[in-house]
């Protein structure tokens, strides 16, 4: 997906219903704990539902699973995934109708490990673009946010880069915040991965 | 919902009848495969009987309850059987189960006993029931005297779930709701005596009931997996290829993480959770059912079941047969098709209820509203939310209830909350799942009792003791009260909001107390500074570790050699640092056992060794020089004197030299037989006698031009002469060959061009000799490698630039791709059958390929007449050498000044020579043709013709002149184009764009070859494109513009391919960007002015004609000073051991020629950047140019495999330890390359010093450490530092900017650390 086809809200700016298969993206301001934060976060996500639904706040089919929330059934005959993310007082939000969605931000920052870490994880191809990267740190954040929010799209943890990796068709999104918080949000769709695939029984 | 009816299924029947049946029908049938264990159904049934006689000797009887606590083995499953077959029921416990946890759920059954093994027996002390070892049950060895006394209603197995009363709450199955199951599921799944069955899950986990007793049902075998490699993807796949296992039940998050095909299984069976659609589509195959299950514990193991199908959504299916699904309101009132409420199940496998439970077994076990009879009258409530689509599937979509998911786990926070409460010390206690380090965790809230301060460490200890690691919290907060609502109860929304005091586990420092805690412990001290550190804490619940910080973790500790296999799989299944760092001891341990232990290095052997080399390299030598001073000889003995004719002189040294040419493969037979005999497979010392037979042997099979053979019927013929066994009907391209006596080639195999088989290398101070083996009808494609103890099975293949590493095989019938090799889902083009002919036809084109090779050589030496005509003219008409007094050195400069127009007359030639015979042939077109066709006999007749021009017209290439020459071929080349070194071209079918660049060694349109017939197909490389060295670009590939094919890359297929795109490795890998070297102007890059091209095509002409100079000059020289020995002595010893002498001193010469070469017009290289059009570059590509042509083939090959190579390249720069082992020449820039003390350099591998880029090059260092093995074809890129003792596998790229940890293994392009075998 091109960027300008993703908008960015930042809440309480309400988003729009979106069509089945775009995703929104919705940018929280939270407080420094996390704690607070994902409360922050729930708290906008139920007043965009309860927005999109027409449903009260107490009625949403929402389900707090070890992934997160996880909407229940059906919203305007399309199913519903969710995917959330924070980095530096920044709660992410992504929703998805109709496709599964992973969302996730980092704030750019220099390790002494970092090559090594793209190697064993990201993969060669990755280790070479940080090594011509002009800011390779911003790379990295790139590349890892991209990596996260492509297994958090599959409902997938962590596992290590491998050539026999079969990666599969995804839409993605990537920006770097221009301010001040350094941030780097990516943001997979994958229109073609099963919502029932997505729920742990 | 309902399954279908399926009354047959329905049978009064008991667990222990289905094994008894079984033992009876196939008593010799394996049923049970432990380790080197195999135990019979016979044997399994009379172990079970004798299990049951002891059992019931101590009471055990119908409808009681016995626990099974054993580790995971044949013996469980005895036990298992055994206390079926005594009438009671098992009720099974995880090997890590709390002792406390066994008492309770013991006490919870009533249990009147339980079984274990021996070694166990001291831990389970102080249990309240009595316990008894399996040995102790077997060794009584009396059956139990009448049939099992169990009815089909009777319990057969207890699983206990986590329940919300503070007590687990034990699920009860009937004999006959699981006997139903298993007839029910199997009917779908198809399961039989044929299968071999992993056996993986725990008997506490009801799934274990799809392996082992339908299984047992059918008769099939079961393959228990050892407790290491449950859980450890990469060995699993390994072993279910070996094992030939067929079945396969997994959790679908384990088969998500097998990379491996798993060719091998027919069937998979997934269940215990959600399977994610991609998974199913990259396991669904033709040839394999993969099914998905779904059910609760209380449902018999499972209630229903899809087959998943390619580009189908992945559901939970339909019912299984007799079972019935339905979707409830909160009223409990059956929901129309499309509706999402809660699940339930009824039918015959539902459970008998929770034991001792009545309440809560009659608030979910209720009523069916669908009921048609007593069979079907209650219904299971799953607390799961679904719908059902008219007509099915049905979609789960999580659960309904209170219950929550901790790391997958279903848990029940009031039984943690009741446990919690029961603790001393502790007042009230509740426990919420909020966010605590970036994750969901369990977080207890604890008023201490009065006068009590329980710290979270003892409440941790102690909850430890009775409930699972997964159940237990991550965090105790000690408050004063808990916030409660109006009604008094426990308010979970404040708590779950209330702020924390996280403090760390400890407040004194931990010492650690091995060398495996001390790294793990530095390693997280640099990622959690100031944080105390202790074994017992968890790195995600105490340290608040996310996956970016065990994947920095595991990086780190990846550094050390020792841990270089440690996967982030380790840290999130360990969690515990004591844990890790006890994974972390397993893995040195088991890395320290597969490492080849290094043979001592004799320092007086290898100076024996050198020295007996040092005797026979003057033969080589002077059989080298024979080729082309015989001829010479003889064209000058016959002219010079009054009425001798040129033509006849010309006619005669043609002779001569065909004669000497394939008189060559007759000596290089007889001497390989007679100095080296036969080689066997072994390990043996390096500079040992069997390694100085089998480098006497490589001399002698590397001595004749084999080139000249490729692709002919001679080709095998030479084979078997040297020791190799070749069946018929076998096309064998150009090869390398470590020991001819090891390889075995079967009927209608078809080897490419340039593969290597490396079944001779050196490896940790030993040459290690194995064989390779090729199939029937198998293809090799060109650029591949294989190393010792390899295996292609019939019909199977090796795709193009592909290694497979020593000890691996490919099984009948695959394609596998890439390095390292691994199996594709390619199917080969049906091709027609194999044209046949002949004898007399088979034996008419054998001699036609003989006569190619043998104008194919004269090609290249004709040209040389009129080099001669040309000196032998001016020398008569000047300073008459040959009958003057002239000194060598003078005479040798004199004919050395006259051979450089000569030489480039010869070069003029050659180039005319061969432009015409082209021209005379009809034009190759693409297409499919027979292997005896004209049109295969033109096309590799166009191969030794380029072939020999690579080796007689070397510097050519890589200059301003060798688009000109390509031209003269037939190639279609562009303008700006640069060609260096490629092989393997079909000029008339390959197009080279404008601007593009083909470095050294790239392979370019190489042929399609199997089956007895050839596929010829256009090859086009776009403008501005650049091919890497020792790239590999199959014919019909056409590369767009501006498309980098990395060095050592198979290029894409075409519809992969876009402008602009950056390609590496094998398989290929789209990397994002490419370096873009700026500063440089395109005058020095891509437009140069015409004075620059006129310095550069200076230079390179001088390049080209100085090597060829050189030999007409030496030649020439040689005959001055040998001639009249001739004369004195005859043509014996003393002329043989003359021109041994003079080859050797000629050798010696050239060398230093070029070491005097490379000092004076580069000096010292350095890193740096360079573009293409500069003085240095045309400098240093010469310098290149004339240590390949002049260097390597006049001495250094000989001296491959000798401890004299190191001393030659440190002449020229390259920095080299003691001992070390070279096999390999393949060195350019020689100032930047460091080899350590004993490194190993196998075969045409090699440091890469230098690339060019956007017509820029681009030079860096390359540090290889000590002891370091390199493979055959490995290549190091620069800036990279290889650490001492790794280990790099064949065909291997070591990319940019690499720094590769000591003491590891890589392999592949781009290299990847190989996890070794036994390594957890």
């Amino acid at each position: 997906m091109n960027p300008g086809e993703v908008s960015i809200y930042h809440w309480p700016q309400m988003p729009a219903l979106p069509p089945a298969g775009r995703s929104v993206l919705v940018r929280v301001s939270t407080d420094d704990t996390r704690a607070v934060a994902r409360k922050q976060v729930r708290s906008a996500l139920g007043k965009i539902l309860a927005n999109w639904s027409g449903l009260a706040a107490v009625e949403l089919p929402l389900l707090e699973t070890e992934q997160g929330p996880v909407w229940r059934g059906c919203l305007a005959g399309a199913s519903l995934d969710i995917s959330l993310s924070y980095a530096a007082n920044e709660g992410w939000l992504a929703l998805c109708r109709g496709a599964a969605v992973g969302v996730d931000a980092m704030v750019i920052g220099v390790f002494p490990e970092m090559v090594d870490v793209a190697r064993l994880y990201l993969g060669p191809a990755v280790v070479d673009s940080l090594t011509q990267a002009a800011d390779p740190a911003e790379g990295f954040a790139q590349a890892w946010t991209a990596r996260e929010a492509y297994l958090k799209c599959l409902k997938r943890g962590l596992v290590e880069w491998s050539p026999a990796e079969i990666l599969l068709p995804v839409e993605w999104f990537s920006v770097t915040l221009e301010d001040a918080t350094g941030l780097v949000v990516a943001m997979a769709t994958g229109s073609h991965i099963c919502q029932d695939a997505m729920i742990m029984l | 919902m309902r399954g279908s009816r399926r009354p047959d299924l329905l049978r009064p029947e008991i667990l222990p009848d289905l094994l008894n049946t079984t033992a009876k029908c196939r008593p010799l049938q394996p049923a049970l495969i432990w380790g080197a264990r195999t135990i019979a159904y016979g044997e399994l049934g009379e172990a079970a009987a004798l299990i049951a006689g002891a059992l019931g000797r101590r009471g055990a009887m119908t409808g009681q309850v016995l626990g099974l606590f054993l580790p995971r083995g044949a013996e469980l499953l005895l036990a298992q059987a055994g206390i079926s077959g005594s009438g009671s029921a098992w009720l099974p416990f995880d090997a890590g189960t709390p002792l406390e946890r066994i008492q309770v759920c013991l006490a919870s059954a009533q249990a009147k006993g339980l079984v274990t093994t021996r070694a166990w027996l001291p831990r389970l002390h102080g249990l309240s029931v009595p316990v008894w070892a399996v040995e102790d049950l077997l060794a009584e060895n009396k059956p139990l005297g009448t049939p099992c006394p169990a009815q089909p209603d009777d319990p057969a197995y207890v699983i206990f779930t986590s329940g919300s009363t503070g007590t687990p709450k034990g699920i009860v199955i009937s004999h006959r709701s699981i006997c139903h199951f298993l007839r029910s599921e199997n009917a779908v799944l198809g399961i039989t005596e044929k299968d071999r069955v992993y056996q993986g899950f725990s008997v506490a986990f009801d799934m274990s009931f799809e392996e082992i007793w339908i299984s047992y049902l059918v008769g099939a075998t079961l393959w228990i997996a050892p407790p290491a490699l449950v859980g450890d993807p990469d060995a699993l796949a390994q072993t279910l290829a070996r094992e030939r296992i067929t079945v396969l039940h997994a959790v679908p998050t384990l088969v998500s993480l097998i990379q491996d095909p798993l060719s091998g299984v027919r069937l998979i069976n997934l269940g215990g959770e959600a399977c994610p659609d991609a998974l199913a589509q990259r396991l669904v195959r033709p040839g394999r059912a993969v099914f998905n299950t779904y059910g609760p514990t209380e449902t018999s193991v499972s209630a229903s079941l899809a087959e998943l199908k390619a580009g189908e959504p992945v559901t939970i299916g339909l019912p299984l047969p007799n079972y019935g699904m339905l979707v409830v309101d909160e009223n409990r009132r059956p929901l129309p098709a499309g509706a999402v409420g809660e699940l339930c199940v009824f039918g015959p496998g539902l459970a008998l209820g929770y034991l001792g439970m009545p309440q809560l077994t009659a608030e979910r076990f209720v009523a069916n509203p669908l009921a048609t009879g007593t069979a079907d009258a209650l219904m299971y409530l799953t607390g799961d939310l679904a719908r059902i689509d008219p007509g099915g599937p049905v979609h789960c979509l999580g659960r309904a209830d209170n219950q929550v998911k901790i790391r997958g786990f279903r848990v029940e926070l009031d039984e943690i909350s009741a446990v919690l409460n029961a603790q001393p010390g502790v007042g009230t206690g509740a426990v919420v799942v909020r966010p605590l380090a970036g994750g969901d965790e369990l977080v207890a809230f604890v008023v201490a009792a009065k006068n009590e301060r329980p710290s979270g460490e003892t409440l941790r200890q102690a909850l430890a003791a009775r409930l699972p690691h997964y159940m237990l919290p991550a965090h105790f907060e000690m408050v004063a009260e808990l916030p409660r609502l109006a009604s008094g109860k426990i308010n979970l929304g404040a708590l779950r909001s209330l702020p924390l005091q996280l403090k760390a586990a400890a407040e004194s420092a931990y010492v650690p107390q091995s060398e495996t805690e001390a790294v793990l412990f530095a390693a997280l001290a640099k990622l959690f500074p100031g944080r105390v550190l202790r074994p017992a804490a968890d790195f995600f619940d105490d340290l608040g570790g996310h996956s970016l910080l065990v994947a920095r973790l595991v990086s780190r500790l990846r550094q050390d050699g020792r841990y270089a296999s440690l996967s982030v799989q380790d840290i999130y299944r360990e969690r515990r640092l004591g844990a890790i760092a006890g994974a972390m001891a397993a893995l040195h341990r088991q890395k320290a056992a597969t490492m080849p232990a290094r043979a001592k290095m004799s320092t007086a052997r290898r100076s024996l060794c050198g020295l007996a080399q040092a005797v026979v390299i003057p033969f080589f030598v002077l059989l080298n020089m024979a080729d082309w001073l015989a001829p010479f000889f003889v064209y000058h003995y016959f002219t010079g004197d009054p009425g001798d004719r040129i033509w006849v002189a010309v006619l005669y040294s043609l002779a001569t030299f065909v004669v000497a040419r394939f008189l060559n493969f007759g000596v290089a037979i007889a001497g390989k037989w007679l100095a080296a005999g036969r080689l066997r497979p072994g390990r043996y010392p390096l500079w040992g006698v069997t390694y100085f037979r089998w480098w006497l042997a490589g001399r002698f099979f590397e001595l004749p031009d084999v080139y000249l053979l490729a692709s002919t019927p001679w080709m095998p013929l030479y084979l078997r002469a040297m020791g190799a066994r070749v069946g018929r009907d076998v096309m064998i391209d150009t090869i390398s060959l470590g020991a001819p006596d090891l390889l075995t080639v079967a009927d209608g195999a078809s080897i490419g061009t340039f593969v290597n088989f490396e079944n001779a290398r050196v490896e940790a101070g030993e040459l290690i000799l194995g064989p390779v083996s090729i199939g029937r009808e198998v293809v090799v494609e060109s650029y591949a490698v294989m190393e010792n103890d390899t295996a292609i099975g019939e019909s199977a293949q090796l795709r193009g630039q592909s290694a497979l590493a020593a000890g691996r095989s490919i099984p009948a019938g695959e394609i596998w791709d890439g390095a390292p090799a691994r199996k594709t889902d390619r199917v080969a083009e049906i091709l027609p059958p194999r044209p046949q002919i002949g004898f007399a036809r088979r034996w008419a084109q054998a001699l036609v390929f003989g006569a190619a090779a043998i104008v194919v050589s004269v090609l290249f030496f004709l040209p040389t007449f009129p080099a001669f005509m040309l000196i032998d003219w001016v020398d008569a008409h000047t300073l008459d050498i040959f009958d003057s007094e002239l000194n060598p050195a003078a005479a040798f400069g004199f004919f050395f000044m006259l051979a450089i127009p000569a030489a480039a007359l010869f070069v003029v030639c050659t180039a005319l020579v061969t432009a015409a015979l082209r021209w005379l042939l009809p034009h190759q077109q693409p297409g499919r043709f027979s292997v005896h066709s004209f049109a295969f006999g033109r096309k590799k007749f166009m191969a030794q013709i380029l072939d020999g021009s690579l080796r007689e017209l070397h510097g050519l290439y890589a200059s301003v002149y060798a688009p000109t020459w390509l031209r003269c071929l037939g190639v279609k080349v562009g303008r700006n184009a640069e060609v260096s070194t490629a092989e393997g071209m079909v000029p008339e079918l390959l197009e080279l764009g404008d601007d593009s660049f083909i470095a050294d060694g790239a392979m370019l349109g190489d042929e399609e070859q199997r089956g007895g017939w050839m596929i010829l197909q256009p090859t086009k490389i776009g403008s501005r494109s650049f091919v890497g060295n020792g790239a590999y670009v199959p014919d019909g590939t056409v590369v767009p513009d501006d498309v980098l094919i990395g060095v050592q890359t198979r290029a894409p297929e075409n519809d992969q391919m876009q402008p602009g795109q950056t390609w590496m490795g094998s398989p290929p890998l789209l990397l994002p960007a490419r370096e873009q070297l700026t500063g440089f102007p395109e005058s020095l890059s891509f437009r140069p002015s015409p004075l620059r091209r006129v310095g550069r095509g200076l230079v390179e002409a001088l390049r080209i004609v100085l090597p060829l100079a050189l030999v007409i000059a030496a030649g020439y020289l040689i005959i001055i000073l040998v001639m009249p020995l001739a004369e004195d002595y005859g043509w014996g010893f003393t002329v043989a051991n003359a021109l041994a002498l003079a080859g050797c001193v000629y050798g010696v010469a050239s060398f230093l020629f070029v070491v005097a070469l490379k000092w004076v017009l580069v000096g010292r290289y350095r890193p740096r950047a360079a573009p293409m059009w500069t003085a240095f570059v045309w400098f240093s590509e010469a310098v290149t140019n004339l240590y390949e042509s002049l260097a390597v083939p006049n001495l250094l090959d000989h001296l491959r495999g000798t401890p004299a190579l190191p001393w030659a390249l440190r002449l020229l720069g390259v920095k080299i330890g003691r001992g070390v082992y070279l096999n390999t020449t393949d060195i350019t820039e020689f100032d930047c390359v460091t080899i350590g003390d004993e490194a190993e350099l196998n075969s045409l591998c090699g440091p890469q010093t230098h690339l060019f880029e956007d017509r820029v090059m681009k030079i860096g260092l390359v540090e290889i450490g000590r002891r370091v093995t390199v493979g055959p074809r490995a290549t190091i890129l620069y800036d990279t530092q290889v650490g001492e003792g790794v280990r790099l596998g064949p065909l291997t790229l070591v990319a940019k900017g690499e720094q590769l940890p000591a003491h590891t293994h890589w392999e592949g392009a781009p290299a990847a650390p190989v996890r070794e075998a036994g390594e957890a």
